[in-house]
């Protein structure tokens, strides 16, 4: 009788305990998904609080099941990793929670102002800096020394000259290829020509100005590097990044774009063929006074309908904040959003490179932060794609997709009213 | 007695019919109700505003989604003639004595297997002009000089989007049609060849007939599935180049997925069902016979 006791209680004890385990639930892709497992095991022997995953095949699958837990009251994820482009949208949806009382200063004074910035929405803050990428600008030191450079050109026509020289020589057949499918890749590389032109997209009363003259000559370049320079693969229209990258990969190009940090790939003989060849370069631009990319950073947010908040921004602490960067960085190769960590020497020493990636970090701009962005990117796209095929001249195709963001925008203001 | 066995009958039916109303009824009455209304997410709340039928109107009046109907239009009209056409081929040839049929059988079957997407991946890395094994092998054999741009010329995508979706729809036609060629009994072959009928009378006035009910099933089914291609586009092109390979089910994703407006995706997908059912009804009318009508 006395056992039985003692066994009812344990049980009782057990379940109680389990009860009152803290739960956070977490959804993304399958990248890293060793590293995320060992990490939330340490984050819940430091608290007991037990983070669990769910897993999608991709990463942007993530967005349909967060969606639809957003519609069902946001308590089925508590944390989520959010893209830089869908914070406004987010945001204005009340799908995502600020962390302002929690972001301290000495927190905004280390971040890398891109992608903090990158997780900024109407003067708040949402996320912690994660996956704070850019498309870095890479060349093919060797190549160029071919043809007689040491240094890779600061403006836009000193890279057309050096393609046609390094095409002229026979060395590669085209000079680089650029990752534009009528897909959001392509956003991505216009945002970084077109403010390497000096453009930008729209003024402070989200009126559009990409269609201004600098707009048009960036647009026109792209064309040029295509048609006229021919410097550019063609089939650069159907290829995304992946594609790109093969080339790069293949030394079938000189120079190009790639995310995250590229050198650890280019560096690696099983998947490179040109090992310790290629170099981190600032984006060129049109005068060598704009050398800006673009950037892609995402961050760790907190839902609106999670019961525990103040756990959800430990864990997004413990995860993504500066000591939890570094080992990210360190362990599984993700790019950091934090000068202290850009800073450390242990992880300076991990790739070369590094300084000028950092470098580069200092001139980055990012995709239009409106909550419309999504719908706005897909005409976008189209029209620069008319451009990019000649069907349109590239001042038309941009005069329309400005005047389909202001539908766009008014139809939002509209609704939102 | 007979009343207690049919009411049993119900009640083991129930389950399966309360599934049924819930996994496919209700999804499909609660497209409607959203198609008639504007959806928005605003700090944590949805909010629907009656629009009436102007979701459909705007719809219908958006040149941006005739011309992706149009370019799905393409796509069924191959599928429908030339996949079922190659696809009675196809399993003529493999209902023949032949060395090795198991293994031609599953290359066969192989397309119609993949997932959707490792199919659109595939074609990608086929069609592209650098590196894809189209281009090799066309210069290889002479055919071409220089590799043809597939993906990025307009005058060449749909088509080759064409002939990537024909692949796959051509092997499930050709599954269809042998299994039809299976249940035709061989006497009748035989008693044709008595009466000196020769191998392509045979198939003309014995398997064309036989097989008229699997052609009607193929085209029905074909239609369906071919208005709701959607990976092969997503994958490959993206819509482009310039939008020409917008098809109707991924401006329908775009919408909901993309714009967030799921009123009109809605909307869209209503007037796809419309379209696709009024020609099924219209092959019902002009094709179909039914067993005592011929």
């Amino acid at each position: 009788m006395k056992k039985l006791f003692v066994a009812v209680f344990l049980c009782f004890a057990v379940v109680t305990l389990m009860a009152n385990t803290i739960e956070l639930n977490t959804i993304f892709g399958p990248e890293d998904l060793g590293y995320y497992i060992q990490r939330n095991q340490m984050f819940y022997d430091k608290t007991g609080v037990r983070v669990n995953i769910t897993v999608v095949p991709y990463g942007r699958d993530q967005n349909i099941k967060l969606i639809a837990s957003m519609l069902a009251g946001g308590s089925q994820y508590d944390i989520f990793i959010i893209d830089c482009v869908e914070v406004p949208m987010y945001v204005e949806s009340g799908w995502v929670l600020p962390i302002d009382q929690w972001l301290t200063e000495d927190l905004k004074n280390d971040a890398v102002p891109f992608a903090l910035s990158g997780m900024a929405y109407e003067g708040h803050w949402y996320g912690l800096p994660w996956v704070s990428e850019w498309k870095s600008f890479v060349y093919n030191r060797e190549l160029i020394k071919k043809v007689g450079y040491t240094e890779f050109p600061k403006t836009w026509d000193g890279v057309v000259e050096l393609s046609k020289k390094l095409q002229q020589a026979g060395l590669v057949k085209y000079a680089t290829a650029w990752s534009w499918a009528q897909k959001e890749s392509l956003i991505c590389d216009f945002v970084a020509i077109l403010s390497s032109f000096g453009g930008k997209f729209f003024d402070e009363n989200l009126n559009p100005v990409f269609n201004d003259e600098k707009g048009v000559q960036a647009v026109q370049f792209m064309v040029d590097m295509i048609y006229k320079h021919q410097i550019v693969n063609p089939e650069s229209l159907a290829w995304t990044e992946p594609e790109v990258y093969k080339a790069i990969y293949n030394k079938d190009i000189a120079f190009g774009m790639m995310w995250g940090l590229p050198l650890i790939d280019l560096d690696n003989p099983e998947i490179s063929n040109g090992p310790g060849e290629w170099e981190i370069g600032l984006m060129p631009s049109v005068d060598g006074r704009h050398p800006y990319s673009v950037s892609g950073p995402m961050g760790w947010a907190i839902s609106y309908g999670t019961k525990n908040p103040k756990e959800a921004f430990e864990y997004i602490k413990f995860l993504a904040g500066p000591q939890g960067s570094l080992d990210a960085a360190l362990k599984a190769g993700i790019v950091p959003g934090w000068k202290s960590v850009w800073e450390n020497p242990e992880f300076q020493k991990t790739i070369r490179g590094l300084d000028k990636m950092y470098e580069q970090a200092m001139y980055i701009v990012h995709r239009p932060q409106v909550p419309w962005y999504l719908e706005f990117s897909s005409v976008l796209q189209e029209e620069l794609h008319n451009a990019l095929t000649r069907r349109k001249s590239p001042q038309a195709a941009l005069n329309d997709a400005a005047k389909a963001a202001i539908n766009i925008r008014d139809e939002w203001q509209k609704q939102k009213k | 007695m007979e009343k207690r066995k049919r009411r049993l009958g119900y009640l083991i039916i129930l389950p399966a019919v309360l599934i049924l109303i819930l996994v496919l009824l209700f999804p499909l009455l609660y497209a409607f109700y959203l198609s008639l209304f504007n959806v928005r997410f605003f700090r944590g709340k949805i909010s629907f505003s009656f629009v009436g039928l102007n979701n459909y109107l705007d719809v219908l009046i958006d040149r941006t989604w005739w011309r992706s109907f149009l370019n799905t239009g393409y796509f069924v009209i191959f599928d429908v003639t030339v996949g079922i056409f190659l696809g009675f081929i196809g399993a003529l040839i493999l209902n023949r004595r032949l060395p090795l049929k198991s293994l031609w059988i599953s290359l066969v079957l192989l397309p119609y297997v993949l997932p959707p997407i490792v199919h659109a991946l595939i074609w990608k890395w086929a069609f592209n002009a650098s590196y894809g094994f189209i281009n090799h092998t066309l210069i290889l054999f002479g055919v071409i000089e220089k590799p043809i741009s597939w993906l990025t010329n307009p005058n060449w995508v749909l088509p080759s989007l064409i002939v990537a979706n024909l692949w796959q729809g051509t092997a499930f036609a050709t599954i269809i049609y042998l299994g039809g060629m299976k249940s035709i009994p061989d006497e009748l072959y035989e008693a044709a060849k008595i009466d000196g009928a020769g191998r392509i009378q045979s198939v003309w006035y014995i398997t064309v007939p036989l097989l008229k009910p699997f052609t009607q099933l193929l085209l029905v089914m074909k239609t369906i599935l071919t208005f709701k291609l959607f990976e092969l586009v997503y994958a490959v092109t993206g819509g482009g180049p310039a939008g020409l390979t917008r098809v109707v089910s991924f401006e329908i994703y775009r919408t909901a997925f993309e714009a967030y407006k799921f009123g009109r995706a809605s909307a869209m997908s209503y007037i796809l069902l419309g379209i696709v059912s009024l020609l099924v009804i219209l092959y019902r009318k002009l094709l179909f016979t039914y067993a005592g009508e011929e």
